[in-house]
């Protein structure tokens, strides 16, 4: 079941029209990172640590460089060497020592799969045999895998010159706290000792991957000119070629980026791990190479969603008004900082009113692959804790869940404890709507149990362009610097085609290298069909104005007396009786009226809108084995507008999807050795389609007045909610709170049999 | 013109000795980063990569636009997504 009522008054927004990237995907057409082919290309290949954690004392390719074939040999000594320096990247930065270091290990590997060296050689088979004969001498140090234990005074260091960022009390020992934050408002504990009713409890969860289907590939070729070309699939090619360009201490004109199809990114494909390393074995070979991670790999060295441990106190007074929250949340960064510790508190503050407020987050480095952003990074995570102890405390109260979140739901013109206006957003809206869903009337079996859950996401904007273009026939090509990666080659055609009056079919939309489009940040944080989005638009506007201009010329009118309707400039100057010239004869027309007729526009917009959601799940729990299946499940979503609402459904299923997957299977299983013990897809189970039943879907549209159809973004809030749905669900079904991820069934039966 | 900057964590031990509140006079974001560089050097480079800045609740990312006065200036932590 879908429901979407679109507000009607556009002509190609809100339809659904053939995807413009869906013939070469179905007929095996589309080039992802692995299948690109260079002219003259070699085959490269890594070696990764065995160990957890060692000192690198020395490295020996010479027996693998003698092997026929075998054409160059890098490690991290060939890497500059950059502590200190930082690189842009629009929506944040980048710690190039700490990339390069993650590239390919300097002095020490931080975890089982780091990169230590690598070869190119003319095939395949002949680099993953000269790894053989490349000698590391390690010193196997002590590890610390769990998150508590990293965090601990005695745990072993990772990094001897890390100290804590945001400490109160800075001190000069070396930690593995990379980064702490808190934040007071009110007396959070004398206002919870008060309280009606009170939820808490420690909250675990441990890293999950995306599971994008593509692994990390690249080629990249380093001409003697000093000029570099990489194509690979990524998130944002302008990243890559900043990253690239800053870890191997070159300009960044130096470096052309070339976004090939994308095989699912969400989120992990915002870094980097094989361009700069790609790039060194092609200027040692002097050809081309590609670097292509196996699924293993993938698993083992590419970054996950952090973990979180969390101890959390929510109370409310006896009407159901939220009194205050305290949390503690440590979150795991993996080998290198960077674990989402700011979006803990973000995402606590921006769903409830609470009157007072204790948060503390930290994030601690571990012998594991370091984290990267997933989906509303570090969200579902705390949102499970939150989620779970709201529904306890309505349970305590008597309330009807969704009663009781509406109390306290932010609306617009409050304020978050951050400090950030809550401006038009839709969090009311959505709850009204889950409230007015059959699903939650219909009738539960025995053992089965309905759970619901909401789920906040900022959205973001930043720097976009985007370039529109007239053919000589007026059909139109609209470029942008972003992969698409949930559908916006779609969104931004159907923008282009609603805003010029041109058939849908008549634009091409086409994702540019860096060197033919202007710059934009990562296609992440739901921000593409909302800032790439309004750029398309303004381009279009530009052209427009442009077209009105010219045929002011020809008619020998003023500009004010020629409008632009329906795809073509009219008259409006009285007795005039021109007729009007459709976006088609102004192409034709082009060459002498002024020349081709184009623009490209470059915008930083930030007045993005956050997106809620609010998710129904009804769960069946086995009482015998402690496996849940899941039976229904509705996605309930503001998205201010849907641009083309299959795509829209699809982002807001596939996000529910994996959230079930972090919810009930998946974990990162590590031996006493340090060692990843599932490196695939058989032991690290995703959901499967067998596994789910339809995900439903309610758009509910609250249109962004800072967008010109009204655009929030879609693609991470769906995976919030799904990880506190479910659990609410199976203690909805056995009477039993589970605070630990995932809900296995082991842990469910032991939870239902009392810990047996 | 007063503006009242709250720079968050880990920006006001980093580089305001701890202060929660400081109070500078400027009328635009980048007469408050100005403001800011010359007490705590550093700063400029920081908040070019690193921060965002919230102008009276909503972030602001042109740093020319005009700030009324006795605005609130928050400085948070750039933000990314997925």
């Amino acid at each position: 079941m879908t429901e979407h009522n679109p507000l009607s008054q556009f002509r190609v927004v809100g339809t659904r029209p053939v995807r413009p990237d869906g013939i070469d995907k179905v007929t095996g057409k589309a080039i992802y990172g692995p299948d690109h082919v260079a002219p003259g290309m070699i085959h490269g290949a890594i070696l990764r640590s065995p160990h957890p954690h060692a000192r690198i004392r020395s490295i020996d390719t010479s027996k693998a460089l003698a092997l026929p074939g075998v054409k160059a040999a890098v490690t991290g000594q060939d890497l500059p060497h950059l502590p200190g320096k930082s690189v842009s990247l629009g929506e944040g930065e980048a710690d190039l020592a700490n990339l390069s270091c993650n590239c390919l290990a300097r002095d020490k590997a931080l975890y089982e799969g780091h990169a230590v060296a690598a070869v190119a050689a003319t095939s395949a088979s002949i680099a993953r045999e000269a790894l053989k004969l490349i000698t590391v001498d390690y010193e196997v140090l002590p590890h610390v895998i769990d998150l508590e234990d990293a965090a601990r005074d005695d745990a072993p260091i990772l990094h001897p010159d890390l100290r804590t960022q945001g400490a109160e009390e800075p001190s000069d020992k070396p930690t593995n706290i990379a980064f702490t934050f808190a934040l007071k408002q009110g007396d959070a504990a004398k206002a919870l000792d008060g309280a009606a009713a009170v939820a808490s409890g420690r909250f675990a969860m441990p890293p999950v991957h995306q599971g994008y289907i593509e692994p990390h590939a690249c080629v990249a070729s380093w001409n003697a000119d000093g000029q570099g070309q990489v194509w690979c699939s990524s998130q944002g090619p302008f990243m890559v070629r900043a990253v690239t360009a800053g870890v191997l201490d070159i300009p960044v004109s130096d470096v052309r980026v070339t976004p090939l199809e994308i095989g699912g990114g969400f989120g992990g494909k915002t870094t980097i791990y094989l361009e700069p390393v790609a790039m060194l074995l092609s200027r040692k070979a002097g050809r081309p190479v590609r670097l292509a991670m196996s699924r293993e790999d993938v698993f083992r060295a590419s970054g996950p969603a952090p973990g979180l441990v969390v101890d959390i106190r929510i109370g409310a007074d006896a009407e159901g008004n939220l009194v205050g929250i305290e949390a503690d949340m440590l979150y795991d960064a993996g080998a290198f900082p960077g674990g989402g510790t700011m979006l803990g508190p973000l995402v606590l503050s921006n769903m409830y009113r609470y009157p007072a407020v204790d948060i503390r987050t930290r994030d601690a480095v571990s012998n594991k692959p370091s984290v990267a952003a997933y989906r509303a990074p570090a969200a579902p995570q705390i949102t499970f804790a939150i989620e779970s102890c709201i529904d306890d405390i309505a349970a305590q109260l008597g309330m009807d869940p969704i009663a009781f979140r509406l109390k306290n739901a932010l609306r617009p013109g409050d304020t978050s404890a951050m400090g950030m206006e809550c401006g038009e957003i839709g969090f009311v809206e959505c709850l009204d709507s889950a409230n007015a869903q059959d699903h939650l009337k219909a009738p539960l079996g025995d053992n089965e149990g309905r759970g619901i859950a909401a789920g906040y996401w900022i959205n973001i904007g930043g720097a976009s362009s985007a370039s529109v273009s007239l053919a000589e026939d007026g059909s139109v090509a609209v470029v942008t610097g972003n992969p698409d990666i949930g559908g916006s080659r779609a969104s931004m055609a159907i923008m282009a085609s609603e805003r010029l009056g041109v058939p849908y079919e008549k634009v091409r939309p086409i994702i540019g290298d860096t060197a033919t489009i202007g710059y934009s940040v990562v296609t992440g944080g739901s921000r593409t069909t909302f800032a790439v989005g309004r750029a398309v638009v303004q381009a279009c506007d530009t052209i427009i104005a442009d077209m009105k201009k010219r045929a002011a010329n020809v008619w020998q009118v003023a500009e004010d007396d020629v409008e632009w309707r329906n795809g073509a400039v009219h008259c409006t100057a009285k007795g005039n009786d021109n007729a009007p010239m459709t976006i088609t004869e102004m192409a034709e027309n082009a060459n002498t009226t002024g020349g081709p007729i184009a623009a490209e526009v470059s915008i930083n917009p930030h007045d993005s809108l956050p997106a809620y959601g609010v998710h129904i799940c009804d769960v069946a729990v086995d009482p015998e084995t402690g496996h849940v299946s899941i039976k229904r499940y509705t996605v309930v979503q503001d998205v201010g507008r849907a641009i083309h609402p299959d795509y829209v459904e699809g982002q807001m299923q596939g996000g529910a999807v994996q959230g079930i997957g972090w919810a009930l299977n998946e974990a990162y299983i590590y031996n006493s050795k340090g060692c990843l013990d599932n490196p695939g897809f058989l032991d690290y189970r995703m959901p499967v389609a067998s596994d789910l039943p339809m995900i439903d879907t309610v758009i509910v549209e609250k249109p962004n007045p800072a967008h010109p159809y009204g655009v929030k973004g879609v693609g991470e809030v769906p995976i919030v909610p799904p990880l506190a749905a479910i659990g609410n669900a199976v203690k909805a079904a056995t009477g039993k709170r589970i605070r630990e991820l995932p809900m296995s069934p082991d842990r469910v039966f032991a939870a239902i049999n009392g810990g047996k | 013109m007063a503006i009242r900057v709250v720079p968050l964590a880990p920006v006001d031990s980093q580089f305001f000795g701890g202060r929660s509140e400081l109070v500078v006079e400027a009328g635009n974001l980048f007469a408050v980063i100005r403001a800011l560089e010359a007490i705590a050097p550093g700063f400029l480079k920081y908040a070019q990569t690193r921060a965002w800045f919230s102008v009276n609740g909503a972030i602001e990312g042109d740093w020319t636009a005009t700030i009324p006065p006795d605005s609130e200036v928050i400085i948070l932590p750039a933000i990314a997504g997925g």
